[in-house]
């Protein structure tokens, strides 16, 4: 089969689009395929495109809380939210930061969580393993309290006690 | 540039069902923004801190050979060649800041610029999700030296898209289930692993319509389970899928075992016949032959079959040959190329 376009070279890449249940069907050679955009050239691979699926998700975060938005940029990076909400995709770590109370829910909504359970780099890992087990004592305690167990209530907060100290210590 | 996907070399456990494993872990420096946001000298200073990481202490981790590939010193042909034997992804292919490290062996890529800073992936034939892992971590941790990466207390590792934060890990692999495509259960068992925490997909093409019949199935979340976590669970899926195939191998044999002695055997016959042959055929020939094999109807070894299958693709092929070709000069020198090392691996193995 030739190409359609420029009846040369052999048609090699087949697109049949369906738009509102009309099929139309496009035989192009390689290259008439690529300057037409039909190709993206490189792109292998296809598929899913996850950044404007997280775009998608971004703009429900966005419709829910649709609060000052607009100004609120990143002071490291400049990226502002609108630009994060539009492509999915974060300007820097500071971003981390910047848009956390955007970020609460839309991580919960791919991951299930908020907290990270994984490795740790080796500079960190006593700082970062002191902050995880606070979290827990502190749940226990209140748990303990809810309880009426109160020696035990004790013996967590004297624990808390010294996991703070020896974080203030550094 | 030497020969691509030499990783197809070996066969590991599992194969032929499981025909390779990949572990890749998402970083970012600190101090620098993301690569979407990066000028270029940022970028170049990225490439630069790699560069000088991996020159200065290759040889201590025992990985030496650590050779780096600016994408912008590269054809196009050898970039796309990289994306088709699974080394670097097709995202970095296109950046002119992009660059790759590769181990000699070609078991670690590290990509640098891509959507993050630093992706380190590693690449292993046949079902070794632990050593992958094992390998990956290790490169993690001396790229990080002293605590060189971005990680936040809570989010974990910090990366450009929060699909991949915390864990950073993204860990897949690489499955030919024909009997399960043939018999359409295949559906069913993508609609299962989506609610498993996992993601499959056809690796060309969607479904049953998968060319090859091949699928990847990898892990969907990265955040708020461990690495190991995260690994085990993928393990003990793609172990159910496997024993699954196996079965219904077994039982469709049975039944039909000279139909599909003949389907092995026609397609051998068509591969050692052919003078001109696409890669969409191709594709469908192997995937016949490498059933013959794992369904125990023929000797061959294992590996050829992921070579020859990485072989059939566009660009590799063209780097193989060292000439530039179109779509049907490929398709002669395919069809060439594939008979020869098909008829050189049925008559080693008789």
């Amino acid at each position: 089969m030739l190409c359609e376009q420029c009846r040369e070279r052999r048609a090699t890449v087949h697109v049949k689009q369906v738009v509102n249940g009309d099929a139309t069907e496009k035989h192009l050679c390689e290259e008439c395929a690529r300057q037409s955009g039909e190709m993206d050239f490189l792109n292998l691979t296809g598929g899913v495109n996850i950044s404007s699926l997280l775009a998608g998700f971004m703009n429900l975060e966005q419709a829910a809380a649709p609060s000052k938005q607009k100004g609120e940029s990143c002071q490291a990076c400049g990226a502002d939210y609108r630009r994060f909400a539009e492509g999915g995709r974060l300007g820097c770590a500071g971003c981390y930061q910047t848009f956390t109370k955007h970020l609460g829910p839309l991580l919960k909504r791919i991951h299930g969580t908020l907290l990270h359970n994984g490795k740790v780099p080796r500079l960190r890992a006593q700082e970062v393993t002191r902050k995880r087990q606070l979290v827990q004592l502190r749940q226990e305690l209140k748990d303990a309290v809810g309880q009426e167990q109160y020696e035990r209530a004790a013996e967590l907060r004297d624990r808390i006690r010294r996991l703070e100290t020896e974080e203030r210590g550094q | 540039m030497s020969k691509w996907a030499k990783w197809t070399e070996s066969e590991g456990p599992l194969s032929p069902s499981v025909v390779s494993t990949r572990v890749r872990l998402a970083r970012n420096f600190t101090g620098l923004p993301f690569p979407g946001t990066m000028r270029t000298e940022q970028a170049l200073e990225v490439v630069a801190r790699i560069r000088g990481i991996i020159g200065a202490s290759g040889k201590q981790i025992g990985l030496p050979g650590f050779r780096l590939f600016p994408m912008a010193e590269l054809p196009p042909v050898d970039r796309l060649a990289l994306v088709e034997s699974h080394l670097i992804s097709p995202d970095l292919a296109n950046k002119h800041e992009g660059a790759v490290a590769l181990t000699e062996d070609q078991s670690v890529a590290i990509m640098v610029n891509e959507e993050d800073h630093v992706r380190i992936q590693c690449l292993l034939a046949g079902f070794q999700l632990d050593e992958a892992w094992r390998l990956a971590s290790q490169v993690d941790d001396w790229l990080d030296g002293e605590g060189n990466f971005s990680f936040h207390e809570e989010y974990g590792y910090l990366t450009t898209c929060p699909t991949n934060v915390g864990t950073g890990l993204r860990a897949s692999v690489m499955l030919h289930l024909p009997i399960l495509a043939m018999t359409n259960q295949i559906e069913k068992v993508i609609a299962t692993i989506g609610q498993l925490g996992l993601m499959a997909r056809g690796l060309y093409g969607e479904g049953t319509q998968a060319a090859g019949h091949m699928f990847q199935i990898s892990n969907q979340v990265t955040l708020g389970f461990s690495e190991e976590e995260l690994i085990r669970n993928l393990k003990a899926v793609v172990e159910q899928i496997v024993t699954q195939e196996r079965l219904l191998t077994r039982n469709v044999l049975a039944q039909d075992r000279m139909r599909i002695l003949d389907r092995v055997h026609r397609s051998i016959g068509l591969m050692l016949g052919a003078r001109v042959l696409d890669s969409k055929e191709a594709m469908s020939l192997l995937s016949d032959i490498r059933l013959g094999v794992s369904a125990e109807l023929i000797k061959l070894p294992q590996h050829v079959l992921t070579e020859l299958m990485v072989l059939a693709k566009p660009h590799v092929l063209q780097t193989e040959c060292g000439q530039t070709l179109d779509a049907f000069g490929r398709d002669v020198k395919r069809a060439e190329f594939l008979r020869e090392r098909l008829q050189n691996a049925l008559q080693s193995n008789r």
